[in-house]
């Protein structure tokens, strides 16, 4: 009797470190996919971010009424200022500050909502409006 | 008969086996999560070097491609807002390269907002000489380099324009 009680204490120990083990195991694998997801939309917003970096930076290089229109699939917000674009947790820069939403540049940071956008060089600026 | 004391019992549920399974899932367990920090490391590298990369190729096709804002900046280069070297398609304006060349390094970084980098811009003759130059090379310093080439015509002959922007090690 005495020794079937032992056994069944040290099996209870024995379970309760495995499922410490398990749950720790969860706790990090619940974290990491947390970040993986994080890293999958900053990716995702990072890479929209870029393409609208590269058309402002294309329609100024081409020219004098370039234009060109891009389908956003975020609200963003532009500094002309700082020569960036922020785009929920993430933002890419640009390599020139002549951009505007309406009229002549001020380097006023402003927003462009999701949906088409239509890019276009007036005036040796490049000018960036929902349509 | 000699039978063995019933106490033997006690240690049979902590055996080796156990406790090396355990073990081996630890290990196993530390090494996946060092594979993750690897990665996310490789990961923070790559989108650098892309945003190097794409900073190169964007200046070099501004240079190029675009007469500058002002159109006429080489006239006064302390108010340039954007340098650009172009002519007409494909040829480069002398007076144009001379002020690019003599304008001061940190304006330049300032205008195409690449403080974080730094450059250097050369122009190669057709056989091999260097014509011009501005800007600082890769050091021993330098993480990750990118070099952007682009073939123009200055002054009725071919020459290449060579753009590299680089990191420094933090």
């Amino acid at each position: 009797m005495k020794q079937k009680g032992q056994a069944g204490i040290e099996a209870l120990f024995a379970i309760g470190v495995i499922v410490i083990l398990f749950i720790g195991i969860y706790a990090v694998y619940n974290d990491k996919s947390r970040n993986l997801l994080a890293v999958e939309q900053e990716l995702r917003q990072r890479e929209v971010c870029v393409g609208l970096a590269n058309d402002i930076v294309s329609v100024f290089t081409l020219g004098e009424g370039t234009e060109k229109t891009r389908r956003l699939e975020y609200n963003v917000t532009i500094q002309p200022q700082q020569q960036r674009i922020n785009l929920g947790k993430s933002f890419c820069t640009l390599t020139i500050g002549l951009v505007s939403s309406e009229g002549p540049v001020t380097g006023t940071p402003f927003n462009i909502g999701e949906g088409i956008v239509k890019i276009k060089n007036v005036n040796q600026s490049v000018r960036i409006q929902n349509e | 008969m000699n039978e063995r004391p019933p106490q033997s019992k006690r240690g049979q549920l902590f055996s080796l086996d156990l406790m090396a399974s355990g073990l081996g899932f630890i290990i196993f367990f530390i090494f996946l999560i060092s594979v993750w920090l690897v990665l996310s490391s490789r990961l923070e590298e790559k989108r650098e070097a892309e945003e190097l990369q794409l900073q190169a190729f964007q200046i070099t096709n501004m240079l190029i491609m675009s007469p500058g804002v002002p159109a006429d900046w080489e006239g006064n280069p302390a108010e340039v807002t954007i340098p650009g070297l172009q002519q007409s398609p494909g040829r480069l304006n002398q007076s144009k390269l001379d002020a690019f060349v003599a304008l001061d390094y940190n304006q330049v970084q300032k205008t195409f907002n690449i403080g974080r980098f730094e450059y250097q811009f050369k122009v190669i003759g057709i056989n091999g000489s260097l014509l011009y130059s501005a800007g600082i090379p890769p050091d021993n310093s330098s993480t990750r380099s990118i070099s952007v080439n682009r073939w123009v015509l200055q002054e009725n002959e071919t020459q290449q324009i060579l753009f590299t922007l680089w990191s420094r090690s933090k």
